[in-house]
């Protein structure tokens, strides 16, 4: 992870910094100054940090795979509510969401799919006027 | 409540002004905001809306896209069919500044909209404390001279254009102070932080209470509130920048709808609410300068900007 | 000062049915929205405004000024319930506020942050009304130099929360500021790190950020680790002493220094522009603990933790007001909304108010101590039911909790960019925690950042760049050496231990 900093800290420098930024050529602060600094820093506490003895990091494997399910399912629901909507996709999340969290009670399932997204649906849309996605 | 309103709304449409424009949108009408909640633009956009839904019984959802100063709103207008039922408003100076600055980077130009109508503009200015020792902007060129530099607060770009080219063509030795809106640059003028500042209307009550002077009128125009107050151009400083606030929608909107959302604005900016709103609290007076006095506005100030920026570059 | 006849003809104002009613629908929908992750009193305000169009301008600032005041007593009781804060400022109360629950004590945590609350926000309404004024003509004296000395002075006291690995908080600060750098630059206004996209102009959007860090990333890591089927989100014991349940006044009186310390530290990041009731939070728990004699209580469930966060982040709305009355300027996107509250009615904040509408802003203070005996009222109440709420199985709780995110992120920018933006900084906040980097940290420097790089372009230009011109900004100078001072002093600390 220190070492992953680094070269985080070294490729902002090097390459996205000066694609991302616009050069100008006069006044203190440049646009890319305070970036160019944070990344040097980010940098030099990489190395610090990898000379020092590597913390004892021992994710649980199982966490790990679950967490990353749970962002991709949460993160690919959302890119797709850009598409069909939040009415159809809102209650699909709620439910795959309950399903991995290891709830099996199909009542239970069923009025939690139905009534969140829309009591959600009901008061933002409906009540107050604002749009949904 | 607002559900109400609109049945109100309707059945007085009904009952009384019938059928004033043929055209009426099929379904809610969105009304886009360049800004987040909060702020002039946003208070002017729920405003109208407001009115629109109450005069023409149409329903109005305002919507805040925020980022860039209205670039990312209108990127998205310009990418929306032209159907009328999507509308943005938003404020020139930002636009323009990046058309010309990396319109090559931007989904629009200045041709990808119908432009509707302008609300106002902002009276921009150039103030001091009322006990400076310059009384206009000349005299203040004169003084940053005789003092190695003054320091000027702003607050967007083509203010700090305008004074650059000043530095370079009239020796002026002015060090500009960003700051992030003209109520903080009307603060650093007032605590002594800067010798003087933009300000684009919160300077107004100041004025009156007798704590600011304006050194120019930085718009094309003199200001009601100081009438004797010269602009920039008048003292012989070649430069305006005039911000107005402005409805847009996507491009080749039908002729009837296009009448239709027209005469529809017009009658909101004319009500006395968004009047009040506007002379209250920006200091302004409404001014719509109608569908094509819009569009040469934000034709005509591409190139405005652009002869400003070579002017700074000197 | 005004008149005593304006004064209390505005303070009678204030106290009717109707006004009443709305400070009590503004207290109650701001306690639930700010107890609900995602959305906030933000939001609701915004959502809000358009219906006070029709009201009278008291009746609909006392409104507004409810919910806000009603959010954040709202935003502490996920925070200390499920250690997910439901709004940002709500985050460092659950440092400590979330181990005292889970020590089977969440009323006596959500007493104490209550108490804090309303201890935080009646401080600094008392100084609005009392020395807004003066207070004001200081805020004008206060130069980009002197903000950009105590922006200083606030990371150098933040340093203090960096824990046990020097490189790791340094650089969980340096990856928040290097964040609050995308967008438009302060001082050329060119767009940086955007990567082509628009929404960044303005910068990450601030709701995203801290949502994503905050809450959403809690909210994936709690959904991760569920074991078992149906089990509610915090035990409750059945039986439990009173003394857990309750926070006596001997209890309270305990904390009146904190308490005090939160809301002076409160009133003055919340009287300038753009510092913000969450970094007031986090400032005020670190100084807190810095002054404390038994320091390694924090974090482990201290009712001085949640007294140290709660009174600062309240005690900034009450400030907030004090530029937005006095000079029109706003503090916060709340107090934006509210000065836009104002302009709907017509009338504009700044100099002239008291003169013009002193009837009106008396009333408004009038109506702003009600608010406050509303608040615990409400507050007092409200918390039987949310200790209800939380009995709910965790699953449902969380992955209702995880749409609300997605939808308030929504709201408040209007694109799905940016809730696709709020995940991937859920990501990071994960990343960071799991090898040791603090997202407090983090969310600090991201939070200042910005006001930090403007601070710091304008006093280059001021000083021209040379440090040597500090002599003629006093106070400055005198905030730059405490900062020193007090690294030197966790410098010292640290070496001890």
């Amino acid at each position: 992870m220190a070492l992953a900093l680094a070269i985080f800290g070294l490729l902002m420098l090097f390459v996205i910094i000066p694609a991302q930024t616009e050069a100008v050529d006069y006044g203190w602060l440049r646009p890319d100054t305070l970036p160019v600094v944070t990344c040097w820093v980010v940098t030099a506490c990489g190395l610090w940090q990898a000379t020092l003895t590597p913390a004892q990091v021992r994710p649980r494997a199982r966490v790990v795979a679950r967490l990353l399910l749970y962002l991709i399912v949460a993160f690919s629901a959302v890119w797709a509510m850009t598409r069909l909507g939040f009415l159809v996709l809102a209650p699909i999340l709620v439910l795959l969401l309950n399903l991995l969290a290891g709830e099996r009670r199909v009542a239970w399932l069923a009025a939690q799919t139905v009534c969140v997204p829309l009591v959600i649906w009901l008061l933002v849309d409906v009540l107050l006027g604002r749009p949904l996605p | 409540m607002r559900r109400l309103l609109t049945v109100l709304g309707l059945s007085l449409f009904f009952v009384s002004t019938l059928a004033r424009a043929e055209w009426t949108p099929d379904g809610p009408l969105h009304l886009q905001i360049g800004f987040g909640a909060g702020g002039s633009t946003d208070t002017l956009g729920r405003l109208i809306a407001s009115e629109i839904e109450e005069q023409m019984g149409w329903e109005v959802i305002v919507e805040n896209k925020p980022g860039g100063g209205g670039v990312a709103m209108f990127s998205g207008i310009s990418q929306a069919p032209a159907d009328g039922q999507t509308i943005g408003i938003g404020v020139n100076i930002p636009i323009l500044m990046n058309l010309v600055l990396r319109g090559d980077k931007l989904p629009f130009n200045a041709d990808s909209f119908d432009y509707l109508a302008t609300v106002t503009v902002a009276p921009l200015a150039i103030v001091a404390k009322a006990d400076a020792p310059y009384n206009d902007f000349r005299e203040l060129v004169a003084w940053s001279k005789e003092n190695d530099g003054a320091l000027l607060g702003f607050d967007a770009k083509p203010q700090e254009m305008t004074i650059r080219a000043i530095n370079a063509n009239n020796e002026g030795q002015f060090k500009l102070v960003s700051y992030k809106s003209g109520a903080e640059s009307v603060q650093g003028v007032l605590g002594g932080h800067v010798a003087a500042g933009y300000s684009g209307g919160a300077h107004i009550q100041y004025v009156n209470s007798g704590d600011l002077k304006v050194l120019a009128v930085a718009t094309a125009d003199r200001h009601g509130y100081s009438p004797d107050t010269m602009t920039l151009r008048e003292q012989g400083f070649d430069y305006a920048v005039e911000p107005y606030f402005f409805l847009a929608a996507p491009r080749g909107l039908p002729d009837d709808t296009r009448d239709a959302l027209v005469a529809a604005l017009d009658a909101a900016i004319a009500s006395d609410r968004v009047a009040e709103m506007v002379v209250n609290t920006m200091h302004a007076e409404p001014r719509n300068l109608g569908a094509e006095g819009t569009r040469s506005k934000l034709v005509e100030g591409v190139a405005d900007i652009r002869t400003l920026i070579d002017a700074a570059e000197g | 000062m005004t008149d005593p006849g304006t004064l209390l003809l505005g303070i009678s104002d204030a106290f009717t049915l109707t006004n009443l009613l709305f400070v009590l629908a503004g207290i109650v929908t701001g306690q639930v929205v700010g107890a609900i992750p995602g959305i906030g009193p933000v939001m609701a305000m915004a959502i809000a405004i358009p219906f006070t169009f029709v009201l009278n301008p008291l009746a609909a600032i006392a409104f507004l000024v409810g919910i806000n005041k009603g959010g954040l007593v709202g935003g502490a009781i996920p925070a200390i319930l499920i250690n997910v804060p439901g709004t940002p400022d709500a985050a460092a109360t659950a440092l400590d506020g979330y181990p005292l629950a889970r020590q089977g004590k969440p009323q006596k945590a959500m007493k104490m942050a209550l108490y804090s609350s309303v201890t935080g926000d009646t401080f600094s309404d008392v100084v609005l009304i009392t020395v807004s004024a003066p207070l004001a003509i200081v805020a004008l004296k206060m130069g980009p130099v002197e903000i950009f000395a105590l922006m200083v002075f606030a990371f150098s006291i933040i340093a203090g929360l960096i824990g046990s690995s020097l490189p790791k908080g340094i650089a969980a600060g340096a990856l928040g500021l290097l964040c609050a750098t995308v967008g438009l630059d302060p001082e050329h206004s060119t767009p940086r790190l955007i990567f082509g996209h628009f929404e960044l102009y303005d910068g990450f959007p601030l709701v995203a950020v801290a949502i994503g860090m905050l809450a959403v990333s809690e909210i994936l890591r709690r959904l991760a680790v569920i074991s078992r089927q149906g089990l509610p989100v915090i035990h409750l014991p059945e039986e439990q002493p009173r003394e857990d349940r309750r926070v006596g006044w001997r209890e309270y009186w305990s904390c009146r220094y904190t308490l005090l310390r939160g809301g002076c530290i409160g009133t003055v990041l919340g009287a300038i522009p753009g510092v913000g009731s969450t970094a007031a939070a986090f400032i005020s728990y670190a100084a807190t603990r810095h002054a404390s004699r038994e320091p390694d209580q924090f974090g482990k469930g201290t009712l001085h933790g949640i007294a140290a966060t709660e009174s600062a982040n309240s005690s900034v709305v009450g400030a907030n007001l004090i530029p937005l009355l006095t000079l029109g300027i706003p503090g916060s996107v709340s107090a934006a909304l509210l000065i836009s509250a104002f302009m709907i009615q017509g009338i504009q904040p700044g100099p002239l108010l008291f003169e013009e509408q002193g009837r009106l802003i008396y009333g408004l203070f009038g109506a702003m101590i009600m608010a406050n005996i509303t608040n615990l009222a409400v507050g007092l109440i409200g918390l039987r039911l949310w200790t209800r709420v939380v009995r709910a199985p965790e699953a449902s709780i969380f992955s209702a909790a995880l749409l609300l995110c997605i939808v308030g992120v929504y709201l408040s920018t209007g694109t799905l960019f940016v809730v696709l933006v709020m995940f991937c900084f859920a990501l990071l906040g994960i990343v960071m925690q799991a090898f040791g980097y603090s997202t407090v940290i983090f969310i600090i420097a991201f939070f200042l950042g910005q006001r930090f790089e403007l601070s710091l372009s304008q006093t280059l230009v001021i000083l021209d760049g040379n440090p040597a011109a500090l002599v003629n900004h006093p106070v400055a100078l005198l905030l730059l050496t405490f900062a020193f001072g007090v690294i030197a002093w966790y410098g010292v600390q640290g070496r001890r231990e």
